[in-house]
Protein backbone atom coordinates (compact mmCIF):
# COMPACT_ATOMS: atom_id res chain seq x y z
CA UNK A 1 0.00 0.00 0.00
CA UNK A 2 1.28 3.73 -0.87
CA UNK A 3 0.44 6.79 0.58
CA UNK A 4 -0.40 10.07 -1.87
CA UNK A 5 2.96 11.43 -1.65
CA UNK A 6 4.71 8.06 -2.42
CA UNK A 7 2.57 7.81 -5.41
CA UNK A 8 3.68 11.70 -6.17
CA UNK A 9 7.09 10.85 -5.65
CA UNK A 10 6.99 7.81 -8.14
CA UNK A 11 4.53 9.56 -10.97
CA UNK A 12 7.42 12.64 -10.59
CA UNK A 13 10.35 9.91 -11.16
CA UNK A 14 8.43 8.43 -14.38
CA UNK A 15 7.78 11.70 -15.84
CA UNK A 16 11.34 12.95 -15.66
CA UNK A 17 12.90 9.64 -16.95
CA UNK A 18 10.44 10.02 -19.89
CA UNK A 19 10.75 13.27 -20.60
CA UNK A 20 6.96 14.40 -19.51
CA UNK A 21 5.75 16.73 -16.77
CA UNK A 22 2.69 16.04 -14.50
CA UNK A 23 -0.45 17.61 -14.47
CA UNK A 24 -0.53 21.43 -13.96
CA UNK A 25 -3.47 21.66 -12.27
CA UNK A 26 -2.58 20.77 -8.29
CA UNK A 27 -6.25 20.33 -7.55
CA UNK A 28 -6.76 17.56 -10.17
CA UNK A 29 -3.16 16.17 -9.85
CA UNK A 30 -3.94 15.75 -5.89
CA UNK A 31 -7.36 13.97 -6.54
CA UNK A 32 -5.43 11.75 -9.54
CA UNK A 33 -2.52 10.61 -7.14
CA UNK A 34 -5.45 10.06 -4.28
CA UNK A 35 -7.15 7.83 -7.04
CA UNK A 36 -4.18 6.09 -7.89
CA UNK A 37 -3.60 5.43 -4.13
CA UNK A 38 -6.79 4.38 -3.69
CA UNK A 39 -6.46 1.75 -6.33
CA UNK A 40 -3.53 0.03 -4.86
CA UNK A 41 -5.15 0.05 -1.78
CA UNK A 42 -8.33 -1.78 -3.46
CA UNK A 43 -7.00 -3.88 -5.83
CA UNK A 44 -2.98 -4.23 -4.83
CA UNK A 45 -1.72 -2.20 -8.09
CA UNK A 46 -2.29 1.74 -9.40
CA UNK A 47 -4.82 1.19 -12.33
CA UNK A 48 -5.48 4.19 -13.72
CA UNK A 49 -8.07 6.43 -11.27
CA UNK A 50 -10.38 7.56 -14.31
CA UNK A 51 -10.66 4.25 -15.75
CA UNK A 52 -12.97 0.82 -14.35
CA UNK A 53 -10.78 -1.90 -13.08
CA UNK A 54 -12.27 -5.43 -12.92
CA UNK A 55 -10.00 -6.26 -9.70
CA UNK A 56 -7.94 -9.22 -11.83
CA UNK A 57 -4.73 -8.06 -12.83
CA UNK A 58 -3.97 -9.92 -16.22
CA UNK A 59 -7.17 -8.13 -17.48
CA UNK A 60 -6.00 -4.36 -15.74
CA UNK A 61 -2.15 -4.80 -16.65
CA UNK A 62 -2.64 -2.51 -19.87
CA UNK A 63 -4.36 0.13 -17.09
CA UNK A 64 -1.70 -0.10 -14.45
CA UNK A 65 -0.28 3.48 -13.74
CA UNK A 66 1.48 4.37 -16.69
CA UNK A 67 -0.62 2.66 -18.58
CA UNK A 68 0.23 1.72 -22.46
CA UNK A 69 -1.88 4.16 -24.20
CA UNK A 70 0.14 7.42 -22.23
CA UNK A 71 2.95 7.19 -24.34
CA UNK A 72 1.07 7.88 -27.71
CA UNK A 73 -1.57 9.54 -25.88
CA UNK A 74 1.21 12.63 -24.81
CA UNK A 75 2.52 12.48 -27.79
CA UNK A 76 -0.47 12.66 -29.68
CA UNK A 77 -2.54 15.09 -27.00
CA UNK A 78 -0.25 16.14 -24.83
CA UNK A 79 -1.60 14.39 -21.91
CA UNK A 80 -2.71 11.09 -21.18
CA UNK A 81 -6.06 10.09 -20.94
CA UNK A 82 -6.69 11.19 -17.16
CA UNK A 83 -4.01 13.90 -17.63
CA UNK A 84 -1.72 13.11 -15.02
CA UNK A 85 1.39 13.17 -17.45
CA UNK A 86 1.51 16.03 -19.76
CA UNK A 87 3.48 17.41 -22.59
CA UNK A 88 5.94 20.09 -21.96
CA UNK A 89 4.16 22.41 -23.77
CA UNK A 90 0.78 21.37 -21.72
CA UNK A 91 2.61 21.76 -18.95
CA UNK A 92 4.08 25.49 -19.52
CA UNK A 93 0.12 26.35 -20.41
CA UNK A 94 0.99 26.59 -24.10
CA UNK A 95 -1.87 23.78 -24.52
CA UNK A 96 -4.96 23.48 -22.14
CA UNK A 97 -5.66 20.39 -20.53
CA UNK A 98 -8.69 18.34 -21.86
CA UNK A 99 -11.30 15.59 -22.43
CA UNK A 100 -9.00 12.86 -24.89
CA UNK A 101 -10.70 9.59 -26.68
CA UNK A 102 -10.51 6.47 -25.34
CA UNK A 103 -7.33 4.69 -26.86
CA UNK A 104 -8.04 1.66 -25.25
CA UNK A 105 -9.54 -0.84 -27.17
CA UNK A 106 -13.54 -1.64 -27.02
CA UNK A 107 -12.61 -5.25 -26.00
CA UNK A 108 -10.84 -4.29 -23.25
CA UNK A 109 -13.06 -2.02 -21.78
CA UNK A 110 -15.77 -4.07 -21.89
CA UNK A 111 -13.98 -7.19 -20.66
CA UNK A 112 -12.76 -5.21 -17.37
CA UNK A 113 -16.50 -5.12 -17.08
CA UNK A 114 -17.01 -8.66 -16.83
CA UNK A 115 -19.10 -7.68 -20.62
CA UNK A 116 -16.39 -9.15 -23.31
CA UNK A 117 -17.13 -12.18 -24.12
CA UNK A 118 -13.88 -14.21 -24.26
CA UNK A 119 -13.06 -12.89 -20.46
CA UNK A 120 -15.93 -13.81 -18.62
CA UNK A 121 -15.01 -17.15 -17.98
CA UNK A 122 -11.45 -16.12 -17.50
CA UNK A 123 -13.24 -13.35 -15.16
CA UNK A 124 -15.51 -15.64 -13.01
CA UNK A 125 -12.39 -18.39 -12.60
CA UNK A 126 -10.22 -15.70 -11.51
CA UNK A 127 -7.53 -17.31 -13.98
CA UNK A 128 -5.34 -15.89 -15.72
CA UNK A 129 -5.81 -15.21 -19.21
CA UNK A 130 -3.08 -16.92 -21.46
CA UNK A 131 -1.10 -14.16 -23.34
CA UNK A 132 1.69 -13.79 -25.72
CA UNK A 133 4.00 -12.39 -23.36
CA UNK A 134 7.44 -12.73 -24.86
CA UNK A 135 10.96 -11.34 -24.41
CA UNK A 136 11.66 -8.33 -25.93
CA UNK A 137 15.15 -6.17 -25.44
CA UNK A 138 16.03 -2.77 -26.65
CA UNK A 139 18.30 -2.76 -29.84
CA UNK A 140 20.10 0.44 -28.45
CA UNK A 141 20.25 0.65 -24.42
CA UNK A 142 19.28 -3.35 -23.86
CA UNK A 143 16.83 -2.88 -21.82
CA UNK A 144 14.56 -6.27 -21.42
CA UNK A 145 10.50 -6.60 -20.69
CA UNK A 146 8.17 -9.14 -21.09
CA UNK A 147 5.12 -8.06 -22.66
CA UNK A 148 2.95 -8.91 -25.71
CA UNK A 149 4.21 -6.15 -27.71
CA UNK A 150 7.03 -3.62 -27.48
CA UNK A 151 6.31 -0.32 -25.63
CA UNK A 152 5.40 3.02 -27.26
CA UNK A 153 9.21 3.92 -26.85
CA UNK A 154 11.78 2.63 -24.39
CA UNK A 155 11.25 3.68 -21.05
CA UNK A 156 14.86 4.21 -20.55
CA UNK A 157 16.54 5.54 -23.72
CA UNK A 158 13.27 6.90 -25.42
CA UNK A 159 14.20 5.25 -28.90
CA UNK A 160 10.82 4.44 -30.70
CA UNK A 161 9.30 0.78 -30.50
CA UNK A 162 10.70 -0.09 -33.74
CA UNK A 163 13.82 -0.73 -32.57
CA UNK A 164 12.59 -3.12 -30.05
CA UNK A 165 13.66 -6.82 -31.18
CA UNK A 166 12.50 -10.36 -29.27
CA UNK A 167 14.96 -12.68 -27.14
CA UNK A 168 14.36 -16.17 -28.47
CA UNK A 169 15.09 -18.34 -25.83
CA UNK A 170 16.38 -22.00 -27.21
CA UNK A 171 17.62 -24.86 -25.15
CA UNK A 172 21.19 -25.29 -26.16
CA UNK A 173 22.72 -28.99 -25.86
CA UNK A 174 26.20 -28.56 -24.54
CA UNK A 175 28.27 -31.33 -26.29
CA UNK A 176 30.28 -33.57 -23.66
CA UNK A 177 33.70 -33.78 -23.71
CA UNK B 1 -29.07 1.00 -8.44
CA UNK B 2 -26.75 2.83 -5.69
CA UNK B 3 -27.32 6.54 -6.22
CA UNK B 4 -26.46 8.91 -4.61
CA UNK B 5 -28.32 12.02 -4.28
CA UNK B 6 -26.53 16.22 -4.22
CA UNK B 7 -29.34 18.54 -3.48
CA UNK B 8 -29.44 21.80 -5.20
CA UNK B 9 -31.47 24.79 -5.79
CA UNK B 10 -31.70 24.51 -9.34
CA UNK B 11 -33.74 21.36 -10.04
CA UNK B 12 -34.63 22.53 -13.55
CA UNK B 13 -33.48 19.47 -15.61
CA UNK B 14 -33.16 16.28 -13.89
CA UNK B 15 -29.92 15.72 -14.15
CA UNK B 16 -28.25 11.73 -13.46
CA UNK B 17 -24.09 11.63 -13.69
CA UNK B 18 -22.02 7.67 -13.98
CA UNK B 19 -19.19 8.20 -12.49
CA UNK B 20 -15.89 6.82 -11.29
CA UNK B 21 -14.97 7.53 -7.40
CA UNK B 22 -11.39 7.49 -7.95
CA UNK B 23 -11.30 10.10 -11.22
CA UNK B 24 -10.31 13.68 -10.99
CA UNK B 25 -12.51 14.64 -14.09
CA UNK B 26 -15.61 13.15 -12.53
CA UNK B 27 -14.65 14.93 -8.93
CA UNK B 28 -14.35 18.31 -11.11
CA UNK B 29 -17.74 17.55 -13.18
CA UNK B 30 -19.63 17.04 -9.49
CA UNK B 31 -18.01 19.99 -8.07
CA UNK B 32 -19.15 22.20 -10.86
CA UNK B 33 -22.80 21.24 -10.79
CA UNK B 34 -22.56 21.94 -6.92
CA UNK B 35 -20.95 25.13 -7.71
CA UNK B 36 -23.58 25.88 -9.83
CA UNK B 37 -26.25 24.90 -7.45
CA UNK B 38 -27.44 22.09 -9.70
CA UNK B 39 -29.84 19.44 -8.21
CA UNK B 40 -28.18 15.75 -9.59
CA UNK B 41 -27.78 12.15 -8.41
CA UNK B 42 -24.72 10.12 -9.74
CA UNK B 43 -23.48 6.31 -9.38
CA UNK B 44 -19.70 5.93 -8.44
CA UNK B 45 -19.90 2.90 -10.97
CA UNK B 46 -16.20 1.55 -9.58
CA UNK B 47 -17.75 1.22 -5.83
CA UNK B 48 -20.85 -0.49 -6.83
CA UNK B 49 -21.25 -4.39 -7.73
CA UNK B 50 -21.08 -6.02 -10.96
CA UNK B 51 -24.52 -6.63 -11.69
CA UNK B 52 -25.17 -2.70 -11.39
CA UNK B 53 -22.32 -1.57 -13.91
CA UNK B 54 -23.31 -3.74 -16.21
CA UNK B 55 -26.99 -2.82 -16.11
CA UNK B 56 -25.69 0.92 -16.51
CA UNK B 57 -23.27 0.07 -19.40
CA UNK B 58 -26.28 -1.36 -20.83
CA UNK B 59 -27.97 2.01 -21.09
CA UNK B 60 -24.90 3.88 -21.87
CA UNK B 61 -24.32 1.28 -25.03
CA UNK B 62 -26.24 4.43 -26.79
CA UNK B 63 -23.52 6.19 -26.84
CA UNK B 64 -19.91 5.66 -28.77
CA UNK B 65 -17.69 4.81 -26.22
CA UNK B 66 -20.55 3.34 -23.27
CA UNK B 67 -17.09 3.70 -20.69
CA UNK B 68 -15.43 6.61 -20.89
CA UNK B 69 -16.92 8.87 -17.46
CA UNK B 70 -18.40 10.93 -15.99
CA UNK B 71 -20.94 10.25 -18.35
CA UNK B 72 -24.83 11.65 -18.26
CA UNK B 73 -27.96 9.95 -18.91
CA UNK B 74 -30.49 11.51 -22.00
CA UNK B 75 -33.32 9.66 -20.91
CA UNK B 76 -35.15 8.98 -18.06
Amino acid sequence: MITVEEARKRAERDALRNRMHLCPDPELLQELLEGLAENEKRYGYPSCPCRIASGNLETDRDILCPCDYRDPDVEEYGQCYCALYVSGAVHKGEEPIHSIPERRPMEKQMAALGMGEETTETLETGEAEPTDRKLLYCKQCGYVVLRDEPPYKCPICGVKRELFGEIIVREIKVKEI
Amino acid sequence: METKKVEGSNTKHKVFLYTISTCGWCKKTKQLLKDKEIAYEYIDLDTCSKEEQKKAIEILKEKKNPSCFPSNRRKR
